[in-house]
């Protein structure tokens, strides 16, 4: 990690004198400075007293977790997602931007397909539109909450089920689900949504998953490598974040699948012989992004395949790939075959949607031209603040 | 240097063409009476029949638009009954001061009666164009107030958060309520004293654009900076902006409807397509291998290259919610004030000489205690109570207002005149 320049802590120290702490945990100045704000702010309305004195000794403790690379939302204990306000604490993974902008993403897209009919789950004839989902590896329930908030405005009935294996991130998902309960419309009886103990390489054989059938599965499994883990997360997210939530920590021997890859894997075998619709992965980087297609295709059976960038709502530049082609073994005869995914959004490589059954039609454009794709994803954008 | 000043056009296109301009002397400044011309009677006639026609049929069955419309119409209706009353009570008087047979007496109690009736005249003509001056499309509106400093550095920013300290009591005093929608300061802090970078009051009481829009415009300070070691007095300027605030698509009670926002021929539309956001980039990897805290969000709108960024909250979708609010004003006030403009250059016999966006509408001087605002030419002297939103600062406020309105009047009245000039050429 390079070292912060002095000439950047001189100058954050002439502004505020706490604000050099804070630039030690967060790197960025613009970002110390909102920080700095926040932290006050939360100081203020936590303590009711107006001794200006304790508050600053207050704060002063705080800044200095933070120069030791505490998370922010650790600090503060909570994160906005969406509409919603997760509690946060030690031992359950911070929820991501990212995860917010896919979550919506999903959810807007179901929501413009209400009332059309074909959204109508099998699995539940005479109830009309109701949808089950599930988030496996939940966490705080992020995911499992946003998509329960934003569906159950518009779809009469919502199932979502979030699942974890850790009890810590079962406990904070419960709270969060007692702090968010305004916005759930809990008081509709046909909005359900709960938290169970599982361990998806076990537990997803349990005939009380097999009774659930999910329309729609989103999952943020662990998904970072051994050695990704020692060389591309922050310090902050190496000495702070479990580290369960980050690298799968089952090493079962697949010859044919790297073992950050394994969570993807178990998901799409099972899932893809039950009758889902639509399952969202999210990957870490474009790597990942076309061995997760690949995996899709190989094992998904009839899907359409696709990989969305960090803000899937934004239209990406011209230059970049809008299809992307892969490559992989044709299962029964081991010949190769080729399929071109669509690629959507701005930023980064960051999802990975799978698509089965009349959802294709519903959520999966017709392919253009007849060019052929290129086969790497090598494109990305970055918008530095000026 | 200002972002975006902005001032209302309608406050500023203050002096006509010497020819058209004293068409009418008004009650306030003059002796002679308000003439009005007769098509303005014609439309005040005919307003006040809609009233009396619709006021019968709600009586029968109620209906809220009607209602509405007969609350419009209500003001008219009023003044110019009491208009004609008193023309006919003239009327009486003249001939009976004519009447050679009024006896002596008499004839000394209506040239009193006279004296005092043409005096009221005066108010009530005055009333009368007050109500038939069309009122702001926006009036009614909810607002926010932007504040940001321009010429003179660090005074200027200083002198920013006084003013929104000031606007902020103001709203308190009048039971406004209010929210802080962007606070940015130079740096960071939001205590107290700290220098000001541009903050957005949103006033979300109904009738707050019509309350505040003449405060729009720059807004002068003359003092001695706390860090000024010579004593010298400094001048600098802080640029005020009031925009209608729009209600978000789908909320309540609001005075736009839902299909005004969604008509894409309205001032308030804003096509998504034409929007482009910018999110702050994690640098690496991004995902779980970090845990960044950006939230900001950047809105360009791409027609005309207005920006609006906004960081001030932990949560980017309230950030983005934020900014849409304040890009959806910008762009309601630019269209109009572009409309504005263009309709003072079709009838550029009126000739409106513009005040430029950089004029100076109001100056606080510390040295003498003393706010003068240059629109209605009023001087207060008791600094301390305007910058505490006090009563001083209200009559200020209604000095403007009252400046404002005669202004429209003018306007309307030349206008019509025009009109009138106009048909009869043709
Ligand atoms: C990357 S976190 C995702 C948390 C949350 N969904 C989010 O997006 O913020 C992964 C989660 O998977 C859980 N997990 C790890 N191994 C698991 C397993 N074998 N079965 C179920 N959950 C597991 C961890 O406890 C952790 O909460």
């Amino acid at each position: 990690m390079p070292r912060l320049s002095n000439a950047v802590l001189l100058r954050a120290y002439g502004i505020s004198p706490l604000l050099p702490l804070v630039l030690r945990g967060c790197r960025e100045l613009p970002s110390a400075i909102n920080e700095l704000r926040w932290l006050r702010e939360h100081v203020r309305s936590e303590n009711k007293s107006r001794d200006t004195r304790l508050l600053s000794r207050k704060l002063l403790e705080l800044c200095r977790r933070r120069a030791k690379g505490e998370p922010l939302q650790y600090l503060l204990g909570t994160q906005p997602f969406g509409e919603l306000e997760i509690k946060c604490r030690p031992g359950v993974l911070i929820p991501r931007p990212e995860t917010e902008a896919y979550t919506t993403h999903v959810a807007e897209i179901l929501l413009s397909q209400h009332g059309k009919g074909p959204l109508e789950p099998k699995t539940n004839q005479n109830s009309l539109e109701s949808l089950n989902v599930v988030d496996f590896c939940t966490g705080t329930g992020c995911i499992a909450l946003l998509t329960n908030s934003l569906l159950s405005k518009r779809f009469p009935r919502v199932n979502v089920i979030g699942v974890d294996i850790s009890s810590h991130a079962l406990a904070l998902a419960n709270e969060n689900l007692a702090h968010n309960l305004k916005d759930l419309n809990a008081d509709k009886a046909s909005s359900r949504i709960s938290f169970e103990a599982g361990n998806l390489f076990s537990d997803l054989k349990h005939p009380s998953f097999h009774s659930f059938s999910p329309d729609v599965v989103i999952s943020n499994p662990p998904y970072i490598s051994e050695k990704g883990f020692n060389t591309e997360t922050t310090r902050s997210v190496r000495t702070w974040e479990p580290k369960l939530a980050l690298v799968p920590a089952i090493t079962l021997e697949r010859p044919d699948c790297a073992p950050e890859d394994i969570f993807y894997q178990e998901l799409l075998e099972t899932y893809s012989t039950q009758k889902s619709r639509m399952m969202l992965l999210e990957i870490g980087d474009s790597d990942q992004a076309m061995r997760v297609a690949k995996l899709a295709v190989r094992i998904g059976g009839d899907c359409k395949v696709q990989i969305w960038r960090d803000w899937p709502d934004q239209e990406a530049p011209p230059e970049a790939p809008s299809m992307v082609r892969i490559e992989v073994q044709d299962g029964s005869k081991g010949s190769l075959i080729h399929r071109d995914i669509l690629v959507k959004g701005l930023g980064k490589a960051r999802s990975v949607l799978v698509l089965w059954g009349s959802y294709i039609d519903l959520l999966h454009p017709p392919s253009a031209d007849g060019t052929d794709p290129p086969e790497s994803l090598d494109w990305e954008t970055t918008w530095e603040k000026d | 240097m200002f972002g975006a000043p902005w001032i209302c056009r309608r406050c500023l296109n203050a002096s006509l063409k010497p020819s058209k301009r004293r068409l009418i002397r008004l009650a306030s400044t003059a002796t002679s009476h308000v003439a009005f011309s007769p098509a303005l009677l014609a439309r005040a006639r005919s307003m006040a029949q809609e009233h009396e026609k619709l006021s019968k049929e709600t009586a029968e069955s109620f209906d809220a638009k009607i209602a509405k419309r007969i609350g419009e119409l209500q003001g008219v209706a009023k003044a110019l009954k009491d208009w004609e009353d008193t023309q006919s009570s003239l009327a009486e008087l003249n001939s009976l001061l004519k009447d050679a047979t009024t006896d002596a007496e008499l004839r000394e109690l209506a040239v009193e009666d006279l004296a005092s009736t043409s005096a009221e005249l005066n108010t009530i003509s005055h009333n009368l164009a007050t109500s038939l001056t069309p009122k702001h499309p926006f009036a009614d509106l909810p607002c926010l107030l932007e504040i940001r400093p321009g010429v003179g550095g660090g005074e200027a920013a200083l002198f920013a958060a006084d003013l929104l300290r000031m606007y902020r009591a103001y709203c308190s005093k009048k039971h406004y309520r209010v929210s802080v929608l962007k606070y940015e300061t130079a740096d960071g802090e939001t205590n107290g004293e700290s220098p000001l970078s541009e903050a957005i009051l949103e006033i979300e009481t109904r009738g707050a654009y019509g309350d505040m829009r003449s405060e729009a415009g720059v807004h002068r300070v003359q003092r001695v900076p706390a860090t000024e070691k010579q004593g010298r007095t400094h001048t600098s300027a802080v640029s005020v902006l009031v925009l209608p605030s729009i209600p978000a698509s789908g909320s309540e009670g609001q005075d736009i409807s839902e299909a005004d926002l969604n008509d894409p021929t309205s001032d308030y539309y804003v096509s998504p397509a034409d929007v482009r956001t910018d999110v702050m980039r994690a640098r690496g990897a991004g995902g779980q291998h970090v845990n960044t805290t950006d939230s900001a969000i950047r809105l360009t709108h791409i027609p005309t290259n207005t920006v609006v960024s906004m960081q001030d909250s932990r949560s980017q979708h309230q950030n983005r919610a934020k900014a849409w609010q304040i890009l959806r004003s910008k762009l309601a006030q630019s269209r109009r004030e572009a409309r504005e403009e263009a309709a003072i250059k079709v009838r550029n016999s009126i000739g409106a000489s513009k005040m430029g966006r950089g004029d100076k509408v109001r100056t606080y001087n510390w040295g003498q205690q003393r706010v003068t605002d240059h629109r209605s030419g009023l001087s207060v002297h008791n600094l301390d109570d305007v910058m505490d939103g006090g009563d001083d600062l209200e009559k200020i406020m209604d000095s403007v207002k009252s400046w404002l309105s005669d202004k429209e009047i003018e306007e309307m009245m030349a206008e019509e005149a025009d009109s009138g000039l106009n048909k009869t050429t043709k």
